[in-house]
């Protein structure tokens, strides 16, 4: 990344990504007494980041890498569906390393390759591998050598029509309704969890084919290192389950907002809590009917839950987080918002311990 | 985060006493909230008409207590997830709580409160 000079690219992005506590929290963590190139205050974001983040980098208070760190933690952790996928084999995901992917990818000089990551630029209409890299879990951070978990970015472009809400009469029988073609940046992520989860990424959008379009792009950017077919997809109605049945004990850790079950004849039913803060274990009755519904051996294909902010220090989750299980798949998840890439680390942990 | 000073409050403005009132003993009952939902209050506070409690409500937001922001109830009759602070921002499709986004042409967009730090 050392060789990247599209900085200009770097904090338009920024800009767009993060958010203005985001990028002010990076610029107070070098704002040393006496370092009169970093300023915190900023009317508008345009100003923190045209004049405060780009005067800090020119000064080299903050280094560039810095700020690509912040791009990554903005694009690649929630607002996002996520696919899990186990390995049918041991010995597949034995064989799931950094290099041996790299090398499948972009055959034995990948080195060269990977050491011009990450790429920012986008081509319009084409999908490109734009970084691919290690990736440290928290429980790791003393011992860096020991992670066997690596990230791939792809980026991609293209244009879409949308509807501006804008209708013209157009004489007596027609009407006018008026469209816009605009870009449209797709940010799409594999990682590797290891030992034995494979997630795939994909950035939410109001139209379920765009989804699964990217869900495909992604499998298709994995080729030839990795194919569906070496994986079984990870199907979550047991964690979910699992976490109704013994969320009493956890209620520190986790609660719901809703849940959909369905009896062994075939009956949905659904429960949701008037506020999207909602707690839906508030009420004793709905807590009754869901572990009824369970102990009667009913399928739970829907669950949101709250993962409640942790209490260590640092704390993991950093702040609550929304996720969405089953969402329309049964391995299918959605991070409803943005967080810390350790925040999503917790929540695959979660659903390994629950899903046993 | 400070309590509100409901007798000041009532003292400038007597006629929305009791939906005052009602209001801070809701408050209290409930562990004084950062966010209030109108339709979940006037469910448990019957005792005042909805829209002396609204008018109670939009005192708190003159006052500087509360911040008025704006949700859309999507087709189940729940709030979404998305929070708007000017009606005028709200996108034409919103997702529903299972990410099925729908037109919220037909759809009621309503009022919340969220405390001021």
């Amino acid at each position: 990344m050392s060789n990247y000079e599209e900085i200009d690219d770097a904090l338009s992005l920024v800009k767009n990504l993060s958010t203005f506590e985001q990028i002010q929290d990076l610029l107070r963590k070098r704002k040393t007494p006496g370092q009169k190139d970093v300023l915190i205050s900023a009317g508008n974001k345009d100003e923190l980041v045209d004049r405060n983040l780009r005067q800090a980098i020119d000064a080299r208070a903050i280094k560039v890498d810095e700020v690509f760190e912040l791009i990554q933690s903005a694009e690649e952790n929630g607002s996002q569906h996520i696919f899990y996928y186990k390995p049918k084999t041991k010995r597949i995901a034995e064989a799931i390393t950094l290099e041996s992917i790299a090398r499948q990818l972009w055959g034995a000089k990948w080195k060269e390759t990977v050491d011009k990551f990450p790429a920012i630029r986008l081509r319009p209409n084409q999908y490109i591998r734009s970084d691919f890299r290690k990736y440290v879990k928290w429980s790791l951070r003393e011992r860096p050598d020991e992670s066997r978990d690596w990230i791939l970015k792809v980026y991609g472009q293209t244009s879409i029509t949308r509807f501006t809400g804008q209708v013209k009469s157009a004489g007596a029988n027609g009407f006018w309704r008026q469209y816009v073609e605009e870009p449209l940046r797709i940010v799409l992520l594999a990682r590797w969890n290891s030992p034995d989860l494979l997630e795939l990424r994909v950035q939410r959008n109001e139209s379920r084919n765009r989804i699964e379009e990217w869900h495909n792009k992604l499998w298709e950017m994995l080729r030839p290192a990795l194919i569906p077919s070496q994986f079984d997809a990870w199907e979550l109605s047991k964690a979910m389950t699992k976490l109704i049945l013994e969320q009493t004990k956890n209620s520190a850790a986790y609660n719901f907002r809703d849940a959909s079950v369905i009896d062994q004849t075939g009956v949905h039913a659904s429960f949701q809590t008037y506020s999207d803060q909602g707690n839906l274990f508030a009420s004793n009755e709905t807590r009754d009917s869901i572990e009824n519904y369970l102990q009667a051996k009913s399928e739970c294909n829907g669950l949101t839950v709250t993962w409640l902010k942790g209490l260590g220090k640092p704390p993991i989750p950093q702040k609550d987080i929304r996720t969405l299980l089953g969402a329309r798949k049964s391995h299918e998840i959605i991070a409803l918002a943005n967080c810390a890439s350790e925040d999503l680390d917790h929540v695959a942990d979660r659903l390994r311990r629950f899903n046993k | 985060m400070s309590r509100i000073d409901f007798d000041a409050l009532i003292n400038k403005h007597p006629e929305s006493e009791q939906a005052l009132r009602e209001l801070e003993t809701w408050m209290k009952d409930h562990g004084d909230p950062k966010v209030i939902y109108p339709k979940d209050v006037a469910r448990q506070v019957q005792d005042v008409d909805p829209v002396a409690l609204v008018k109670a409500l939009m005192l708190l937001v003159e006052e500087g207590e509360l911040r008025r922001l704006f949700k859309v109830e999507d087709p189940n009759g729940v709030l979404t997830n998305d929070v708007y602070d000017d009606i005028g921002k709200i996108p034409e499709k919103l997702p529903d709580r299972n990410e099925n986004y729908f037109e919220i042409a037909n759809y009621d967009v309503v009022p919340i409160f969220e405390k001021v730090a």
